[in-house]
């Protein structure tokens, strides 16, 4: 079975392609079939609507924003039961003088929002957006220490499935907690790039002295 | 290690060719699967296992047929499935021609249940893809209600319902050992320790490691269900041959025509020759190479992977009867004593 990349912008791009390059069969879908996307990355990616790719899948990736990933997720809902659905979302906007600011209100994660909205046989995790793509695409399969993905769930299916991708994509996979850690792994988390690690790739030992010192 | 380590061999009864390069017929291809069988038995290995397929270039639909012809001829080996899609089948009929060959290799039945990655059953025997999860859900739990043996009362959308119905031939000494196949879904990992079947996961491509996660899934779901633990088994492509040159010579040509043959119905990649480099380096899901090219990664895997039996699936479209001796050959002389040693 693949796993289906909804989204062909820079995160479901580079996603699509390690993942790929790990041996993962990805079919690739967007509001437009992204067909050129997944010719250019070859035979493993192929490209379909968002339906037909969850269709096909056991696993789904929305690399969309956040609110095209709550309409989506309203659509489709009944395609998603029993799927691993692996949501990067991050709540953030730019502000008319450039910077970065949340969308949601202090406290509440974006993980929240996606979680509750999915049928009750999906089963949920928080993966695959703590980090830019640029960084996503230059940090895999990092030698001689790979690089640590951080994710967040609280389903044993979702994390077995979350855990054979992130180390396909070329990554360490390190569990940030239950789905209530979504929020420390969401941007201006203290454990996403662009929050607590100030730019920072961590190694497993580094990440898990990372997740013990700030929750103690 | 909890459980012993095993090691077997499947094949999908792929078409031999002559060595001028001629295809043989189906039917000469299924006596060789039977002389291949039996020598797998001669030279040591544990288990051989044929996988249903219904194409030209893998004709072997009725596997169990086959493998009878095995049981006759052998003493020692486990013979099964691998695997029988139990979707687009009767869990009724499957159980009843795993039994009687039970019964006529005197308790060497093995069968791992698939759900379906080949899916050329479903049109052919008139099943709805619609329904794949649906089929499989319920004919797994109806296999499992089979293995107990006993009067079966059963009630489901997908077959006749069963009331307290005798199914024949009876097990002589309890159920045979059964397992699922699993490629990428982690539901049916939970699915096999919620029913109490072992754990056969299928690496075809990418990096093994990066199933150790479903390894780690089953035992936790095995200890969640109240169930003592179970075996894991690796499944993956491979050939075997003197050297790692003459191996992967043998193999390259025939492993690209057969995945861009099946490329367009599963959506696999269309193997170039650095995908197979990488595939059958460490980090890659081939086992192709010298005996101990090979030893090495299955001992390296099964490490990684918490599993303690491997199943090379050797052959390929296209490959001769003789190469594929010589691979059953090396595989049990040299391979199998070598991994015992790594794993001691």
């Amino acid at each position: 079975m693949s796993t289906a990349v909804i989204g062909a912008g820079n995160i479901g791009k580079t996603l699509a392609g390690l993942l790929s390059q790990g041996g993962e069969p990805v079919v690739i879908a967007a509001s437009r079939v992204p067909t050129d996307f997944a010719r250019e990355l070859g035979g493993a990616v192929t490209a379909a609507t968002v339906a037909d790719a969850i269709d096909q899948s056991e696993a789904v990736v929305f690399a969309v924003w956040l609110d095209v990933m709550k309409q989506l997720i309203t659509e489709h809902s009944a395609r998603l039961q029993g799927k691993v659905v692996i949501d990067p979302s991050n709540p953030d906007a730019f502000d008319a003088a450039g910077n970065v600011t949340r969308t949601l209100p202090d406290g509440v994660s974006s993980g929240s929002v996606v979680a509750s909205s999915l049928p009750p046989s999906a089963h949920y995790v928080k993966a695959f957006g703590t980090l830019a793509a640029t960084s996503l695409a230059s940090g895999a399969g990092r030698t001689p220490k790979r690089a640590v993905l951080f994710y967040a769930t609280d389903d044993d299916i979702a994390q077995a499935a979350v855990e054979r991708l992130i180390t396909a994509a070329g990554f360490d996979p390190v569990r940030a907690g239950g789905g209530d850690a979504a929020l420390r792994i969401e941007m201006l988390g203290d454990l996403h790039q662009y929050g607590g690690l100030n730019g920072q790739l961590l190694d497993v030992e580094q990440a898990k002295s990372a997740l013990t010192a700030a929750s103690s | 290690m909890a459980f012993p380590l095993q090691l077997g061999l499947h094949t999908f009864g792929d078409l031999n060719h002559e060595p001028d390069g001629t295809p043989q017929s189906h039917a000469q291809t299924i006596r060789n699967v039977v002389e291949q069988g039996v020598l797998a038995d001669e030279v040591g290995i544990d288990f051989f296992g044929i996988g249903e397929h219904h194409t030209d270039y893998f004709p072997m639909p009725a596997g169990d047929v086959v493998l009878s012809a095995i049981a006759a001829r052998t003493r020692r080996i486990h013979v099964g499935s691998s695997v029988i899609v139990l979707s687009s089948d009767d869990p009724v009929r499957v159980f009843q021609r795993y039994s009687t060959l039970n019964a006529i290799s005197n308790g060497r039945v093995e069968v791992i249940l698939g759900r379906g990655s080949s899916i050329e059953s479903f049109p052919l025997f008139g099943y709805d893809l619609a329904d794949y999860d649906e089929l499989f859900d319920e004919k797994t739990a109806l296999f499992a209600e089979l293995l107990k043996g006993g009067p079966v009362t059963w009630q489901g959308r997908t077959r006749a319902a069963l009331r307290d119905q005798n199914v024949v031939p009876h097990l002589e000494s309890g159920p045979f050992p059964t397992w699922i196949g699993v490629g990428g879904n982690p539901e049916s990992v939970v699915r096999a320790a919620r029913l109490g079947f072992s754990l056969a996961l299928a690496i075809i491509g990418g990096p093994p490691e990066r199933f150790a996660p479903f390894s780690r899934l089953f035992a936790a779901a095995l200890d969640k269900f109240g169930r003592s633990p179970l075996p894991v088994l690796v499944h993956s492509p491979g050939h075997v041959a003197p050297t790692d040159e003459e191996a992967r010579g043998e193999f390259w040509p025939r492993w690209r025509e057969t995945i861009a043959l099946i490329s367009e119905e599963r959506g696999f990649a269309i193997p170039t020759e650095d995908s197979f480099s990488s595939e059958v380096g460490p980090r890659g899901a081939l086992y192709v190479g010298s005996p101990e090219t090979v030893a090495q990664k299955i001992a390296a895997n099964l490490r990684a992977l918490g599993a303690n039996r491997f199943d090379l699936k050797f052959g390929m479209p296209g490959l001769t009867h003789e190469s594929l001796m010589r691979n059953i050959e090396l595989y049990g002389t040299q391979v199998i004593p070598r991994v015992r040693e790594l794993a001691a």
